[in-house]
């Protein structure tokens, strides 16, 4: 039982762990911080097991081994999600519209388009994906740096495209300018 | 503890994972959310909790192996659930990484990127994302409804006890993403 109750209670960690985490580092981006405060909380996690759950119990291996399989899964599916949540609050269009909303009362499409239209929200994504260390830009082209994004998103189209959604396809025509 | 703990709580996940899919092939639901909730989160928990009166499996009467698949079920539903919203919209982080690595080892250069992501397509999705629970249509404008208000004061509150602000699009920088 000390077990569940520890591992419920490992995302309010990895939450304190950030909280220290995102006010002392000022060298990495938000969400690296997030993945090192995870990453903290995980050993931390583990002594507590070790030490509340495990430590001076006589237990068979298999047992042991079925055990640290589930705090596995479970501590990871559930700090996971703890980024995803993090990373809404990050990145989401719609929060930070809504947050602009909060602050304006009411946003006409015009004051939107500016900043989210227009090829300039290309170069706003290209520099994201460059600043992640995905692509690099040699003689003004761009190619592919690193291999752990693109496993991500051959991922996340298998899993759209057995949903039925397919629209991560990787070349499609361009359509009209939507009319705003 | 038991290996067939482990076990079960991965079978109930695996299950409601195939009805899952298995539905969104026959077709798309009107209220995903809902729906989504109801096959990961209150049917497996029915099923789990009358499986305890199931001749046979008297090791599910006891509470704490209850929770123990239940904590297993829920944490990898919620992983899933986090996963969903990116295979249906389309990231244009990870478009733009599929369409660089599919013209690799020459790669491509900004125009030829313009030309295969299809800007208007994502801008066109992002209007139409807007209208959500959060932000309604109003003449030609948005605004911010009660559901909005409660989750944008939620996020404040919870980006100001780690230190941090609300991104605003006037900050908008290229780090600050991840997809």
């Amino acid at each position: 039982m000390r077990m569940l109750i520890l591992l419920i209670i490992s995302p309010i960690l990895v939450f304190v762990v950030h909280m220290v985490v995102s006010r002392l580092s000022r060298r990495f981006s938000p969400q690296m911080d997030a993945i090192i405060s995870i990453l903290i909380a995980q050993i931390l996690m583990a002594l507590l097991l070790y030490y509340f759950v495990f430590h001076g119990r006589p237990t068979k291996t298999i047992e042991l081994v079925s055990a640290f399989f589930y705090c596995f899964i479970v501590y990871n599916a559930l700090t996971y999600t703890y980024f995803h949540f993090f990373n809404i609050s990050e990145t989401s269009r719609r929060i930070r519209t809504a947050y602009e909303l909060e602050k304006a009362g009411h946003l006409h499409v015009s004051d939107i388009v500016p900043i989210y239209g227009t090829p300039d929200l290309i170069d706003i994504y290209i520099e994201r994906v460059i600043a992640l260390n995905q692509l690099t830009c040699k003689n003004g082209r761009y190619v592919l740096n690193g291999s752990l994004f693109y496993y991500a998103a051959l991922m996340l189209k298998a899993l759209s495209y057995i949903l039925g959604f397919q629209r991560y396809s990787t070349l499609s025509k361009p359509s009209k300018i939507p009319e705003v | 503890m038991s290996p067939v703990l482990l076990l079960y709580g991965l079978t109930v996940f695996v299950i409601c994972l195939c009805i899952h899919l298995l539905l969104w092939r026959i077709r798309h639901p009107g209220n995903e959310v809902l729906v989504l909730l109801l096959i990961f989160f209150i049917m497996p928990l029915l099923v789990i909790c009358f499986s305890r009166f199931l001749y046979g499996v008297e090791f599910l009467s006891h509470p704490v192996n209850l929770a123990t698949i239940s904590l297993l079920h829920m944490a990898l539903s919620s992983a899933y659930i986090a996963t969903y919203p990116a295979a249906k919209a389309t990231s244009p982080t990870l478009k733009i990484l599929l369409i660089v690595a599919s013209a690799m080892p020459n790669g491509l250069t900004r125009a030829e990127i313009v030309k295969h992501v299809d800007v208007p397509e994502l801008f066109s999705n992002y209007l139409k994302d807007l209208e959500c629970s959060l932000i309604a249509k109003e003449g030609d404008g948005f605004v911010l409804t009660w559901k909005g208000r409660l989750t944008v004061s939620f996020f404040i509150l919870f980006r100001r006890m780690l230190g941090l602000q609300i991104p605003t699009v006037d900050v908008l920088s290229p780090h600050k993403g991840l997809l």
